[in-house]
């Protein structure tokens, strides 16, 4: 079988063949269209990408209706439309095959390096930005500050720190030496100088694979030569950022590329775990050979912790098992027994395939797809053979064409892309989105309704006009009477609004000191618990102390009480907006139903991130083992475990309180801003009107001229002309919002029910 | 940390070698290839959740032990091989040579998630005179394999082999380069000998051939190297 190393050079040539740079991901060279195998035929997240885009073509529009104090609520808006952006973290353990599956998804063959050896060193960050313009710079790589070098190479980072608190005073030798390796390592890569480059930041306009190369790839470090002259930098790289123009993204997205876990090599598998809390959706790749081993499940139970829903298990290497498609199945029906019983609560979507054989099916038009197939492969994937049987003849016949088709659909790409795309429409971004939606729906509707109101004085003031003198005046009098009360009564419902975010904050803060007590407690019953343990087990053949359970109960106990403060703002919320629907119907005459109504979009889920941080505790059997011998009588073991315990996750609790307070803290001024918007537009409506009356009555005393009554005549013409404008274009704002809103919302719930399980790719 | 010492050598009781290793890293096709007959079931749904004994016996036997000593006859298709407290290990007995100067324990269970499992297959290595780790080319020497292997007595060190399986699923020769220069150096301290061997390729020609062709495929797939290396590991056991 030939390998992806051959695959990636004989690409490389034919691009260099047509003539092009070896540059990979030039967007002005490949357009969608000229991709001679591009099968996919909607873009991933087109749904999505199209409600931003006419969400922020509103914004635009409303922009031209609005008045001033809500002009800011828009911008800000219209900020979030812009940087909009999903991040999709693709996770899992080392030589997975994570570099090869983005190949395989953003279809650029050989993009991302890949070797026998775990070869991905560095965090990477591939940005599909979708603006058709060629980004400034295709690829930025960030060093290590000389501190965090310093922290990293010299200390050892925070496995070390990690170490240090369950075995003081112990420095493991395995990372000594691994430290002092890549030390040296570094030196003789980048010469004794090498201080000098850190912290630098560096930017190229072309995205090269020998670039890529020196920047992420671990490297054949093992070699006794080196086989080129090129500095190789990923040692002190702290993050590589790539930027694409062009790619199978409809929406915004971020990929992110990770060195794997249960990396022997303990300072890379540091890396990644840095990593994980920023996501909105996560691919975790498997080998189909050794598919959901120990460290899968507990790398997938942080991953539960932070992302309830949001995780699909990518079977990789499908190719390699005996009978690909058959075993390939018997793997998936196994993964997915295991997580039903591991995550009873969960439904992750399992897709089986392989990223070579994706990778393959882009490179039909420059090799022979035969042969780098092996028979077996080349029967299950050539379909129903006519003749039955192996045929050498009848496979011989086998188009090219269908075997990259075959080889596509089997890679499980296609079915990798509209999962995406489905759980892209209940992601953080859809949430974001429909939030907008509500927003500028709130506008629009405050918008058409103050403006209805003013036209109808407009009307009545020219009407007025009309009449005597006499009487004109006195129904000035009477108007401005009417405003003066209206500006009482509005200034007052400012107070009041005032005084329910006092209220609301005053809620989220006793809500937080219980929850901090609640988590407080839950940690000292369980310190205890394991301390009284240690004291009375006599089975001294106990590997480690188990956290996890402990994660599982202050995550439980975090949601609930999170849920519990939400629902208690929600109850309010639906309390005070009738109340408040009484207080603005009364000052404005017509307001129609829907109109105030308490935001419906639910909360977003608080995620509960800081309980993936890695405390000492989740070191592994051989670090433990050095904490039982350090402690030798059984009440100093109790003693310094329920002090560990306790000191490793105080932190933690405080993180997750200050995480609720500011998500619950957020919706509150949300909900403040929002209505504070609308009475700001009131005032500003009120004060519009006071300056014409204003105008009108010094008319009336004499202090005007004919010039200044046919101007104000004109301002009124004007005004009422503006007015009827905004009414009519804020009809249509409602019922565009309205759609938008319909589509959102249907998109999240096919999400939320259970998908029918997808059959293995190809099958 | 209570550390048991190797199970006393009985009179006649020749050394005992276990094959050890994650879940689906060859140990079952390896134990084929060192008894040059396909014995052990290695299918991919055929994985067997307990330790398999495999010792001389002058015609086929197979038995599963339970926890209280008794020896019930069973085959390969039979319900209930699973772990569980009165279940010990399945007994296979063939008529082999080899068995004759020791005895091959297949430790299933590292890094199950099932610790019952994972405890049985420490105290198997722990017990047994050497071990041969399996741990797949592809993904080789993970984390969790050295922490496993920490666990285990130091002793072990110097007579074990870290035997690296599915070969023939590296790419090319320079990868195959790359990799045994990285396990020399992570693993390298850990074991008295690494050799990389295409365990279903050797397992499928069933043993020490003949012909100069087949002979020729025995040696490519490393079959040759791993049958040397534990017969000089029993040479060495056997004073």
């Amino acid at each position: 079988m030939i390998g992806l190393d051959e695959v990636r050079k004989s690409a490389l040539d034919a691009e260099r063949m047509r003539g092009d740079s070896p540059q990979l991901q030039d967007g002005a060279k490949a357009s969608c269209g000229e991709r001679p195998f591009r099968w996919r035929k909607d873009p991933i997240g087109a749904s999505l990408e199209d409600v931003r885009a006419r969400l922020s073509s509103l914004a635009t529009k409303l922009h031209e209706h609005v008045d001033e104090p809500t002009v800011p609520l828009l911008h800000e808006a219209q900020r979030q439309l812009e940087q909009a952006c999903c991040r999709i973290g693709v996770v899992g353990q080392v030589k997975a095959g994570k570099s090869t599956f983005i190949n395989a998804l953003v279809e650029q063959p050989g993009l991302l390096p890949s070797n026998i050896n775990p070869s991905t060193a560095v965090v990477t960050l591939l940005n599909f930005r979708h603006s058709k313009a060629v980004p400034e710079c295709a690829a930025v790589f960030r060093l290590f500050s000389p501190d965090e070098w310093q922290d990293l190479a010299e200390g050892g980072g925070n496995l070390r720190k990690l170490t240090e608190r369950l075995v003081p005073g112990f420095r493991p030798e395995l990372l000594r030496a691994q430290l002092e390796f890549m030390r040296k390592r570094a030196e003789r890569r980048l010469g004794p100088d090498f201080h000098e480059l850190l912290g630098q930041c560096h930017c190229f306009k072309q995205t090269t694979p020998e670039l890529l190369s020196d920047y992420i790839s671990a490297g054949s470090d093992y070699e006794a030569t080196s086989t080129s002259e090129r500095r190789r930098l990923s040692d002190i790289t702290r993050t590589a950022e790539l930027f694409f123009s062009d790619g199978p993204f409809a929406f915004p997205v971020t990929l992110i590329d990770t060195p794997g876990n249960n990396d022997a090599f303990l300072v890379r598998d540091e890396v990644t775990r840095r990593t994980l809390d920023s996501p909105d959706i996560f691919i975790f790749v498997l080998s189909a050979l050794q598919p959901l081993s120990a460290a899968d499940l507990s790398m997938l139970r942080l991953l539960n912790g932070l992302h309830k829903d949001r995780i699909i298990v990518f079977i990789n290497r499908a190719d390699q098992l005996a009978d690909p498609l058959g075993d390939g199945l018997t793997v998936k029906s196994a993964v997915e027994r295991r997580l039903r019983l591991e995550f009873p609560t969960l439904d992750i979507p399992v897709i089986a395939g392989s990223s070579w054989w994706g990778n393959l099916s882009l490179l039909a038009d420059h090799i022979d797809l035969r042969a780098h197939l092996k028979p077996s492969d080349l029967i299950a994937l050539g379909g129903p053979n006519p003749s039955g049987g192996e045929d050498r003849h009848a496979l011989a016949s086998v188009s090219q064409l269908h075997l990259s088709h075959a080889l596509h659909e089997s890679s499980g790409m296609p079915q990798v892309a509209a999962t995406v795309t489905r759980m892209m429409g209940s992601s953080g971004t859809a949430v974001l989105l429909r939030q907008i939606a509500a927003c500028f729906l709130e506008i629009a509707r405050s918008t058409a309704i103050l403006t209805k109101a003013e036209l109808k004085s407009l009307e009545k003031h020219q009407e007025v006009r009309r009449l005597e003198a006499m009487t004109v005046s006195s129904k000035i009098a009477e108007e401005q009477q009417s405003l003066r009360l209206a500006e009482e009564r509005t200034t007052a419902l400012q107070a009041t609004f005032k005084q329910i975010d006092a209220h609301f904050s005053e809620l989220i803060a006793t809500g937080t000191e219980a929850l901090r007590n609640d988590l407080g407690q839950i940690v000292h019953d369980f310190s205890n618990q394991q301390a009284e343990l240690v004291l009375l087990s006599r089975d001294h053949r106990r590997n480690k102390v188990d956290v996890m359970p402990l994660r599982g109960r202050l995550e439980g106990a975090y949601l609930a009480s999170c849920g519990q403060m939400a629902s208690d703002l929600k109850c309010i919320e639906g309390f005070l907006y009738p109340q408040l629907q009484v207080i603005v119907g009364n000052l404005l005459s017509n307001s129609p139903a829907g109109f105030l109504e308490p935001p419906r979009a639910p909360l977003q889920l608080l995620p509960s991130a800081p309980l993936s941080v890695a405390v000492a505790l989740d070191l592994g059997e051989p670090w433990w083992r050095l904490w039982f011998a350090a402690n030798p009588s059984s009440q100093q073991k109790a003693d310094h475990l329920r002090k560990l315990i306790e000191d490793e996750f105080t932190p933690l609790i405080e993180e997750l309180v200050s995480l609720a307070q500011i998500r619950l803290t957020e919706r509150v001024d949300y909900t403040v801003q929002r209505l504070n918007a609308i009475v700001d537009g009131m005032l500003t409506g009120i004060e519009r009107r006071k300056v014409l009356l204003a105008a009108e009555y010094s008319l009336l005393t004499g202090d005007g001229d004919e010039r200044s009554s046919t101007k104000l005549e004109n301002e009124l013409a004007e005004r009422v002309h503006a007015c009827s404008e905004t009414c009519a274009a804020c009809a249509l704002f409602v019922e565009e919002l309205t759609q938008i809103i319909e589509i959102l919302e249907t998109s999240a719930a096919q999400t939320d029910c259970p998908q029918p399980t997808m059959e293995l790719a190809g099958t | 940390m209570a550390v048991r010492s190797p199970e006393p050598a009985r009179r006649g009781s020749p050394p005992c070698i276990a094959v050890a290793g994650e879940a689906r890293s060859g140990k079952s096709s390896l134990i084929n290839v060192l008894l040059g007959s396909s014995v052990l079931p290695t299918g991919f749904n055929d994985h067997i959740p307990l330790p398999v004994l495999v010792s001389y016996a002058s015609r086929l036997s197979l038995s599963l032990e339970l926890s209280n000593g008794r020896r019930v006859p069973t085959d390969w298709l039979a319900t209930g091989l699973t772990a569980t407290h009165n279940t010990r290990r399945l007994r296979l007995g063939l008529p082999i040579d080899l068995l004759e100067t020791c005895r091959l324990v297949e430790a299933a269970g590292f890094a199950t998630g099932c610790d019952d499992l994972d405890r049985r297959a420490l105290g198997i290595c722990r017990r047994a005179h050497s071990v041969v780790w399996c741990t797949p080319a592809v993904q080789a020497w993970k984390a969790s394999e050295r922490d496993a292997w920490l666990m285990l007595p130091k002793r072990l060190r110097e007579r074990s082999i870290l035997a690296v399986t599915y070969k023939d699923a590296i790419p090319s020769e320079r990868d195959a380069e790359q990799l045994s220069a990285r396990l020399r150096a992570e693993a390298g301290p850990y074991f008295s000998k690494i050799v990389m061997i295409a365990n279903n390729r050797a397992a499928a020609l069933g043993g020490q051939p003949d012909g100069p062709n087949t002979k020729h495929l025995w040696q490519a797939s490393g079959g040759a190297e791993i049958c040397a290396a534990v017969r000089a590991l029993i040479a060495e056991a056997r004073p």
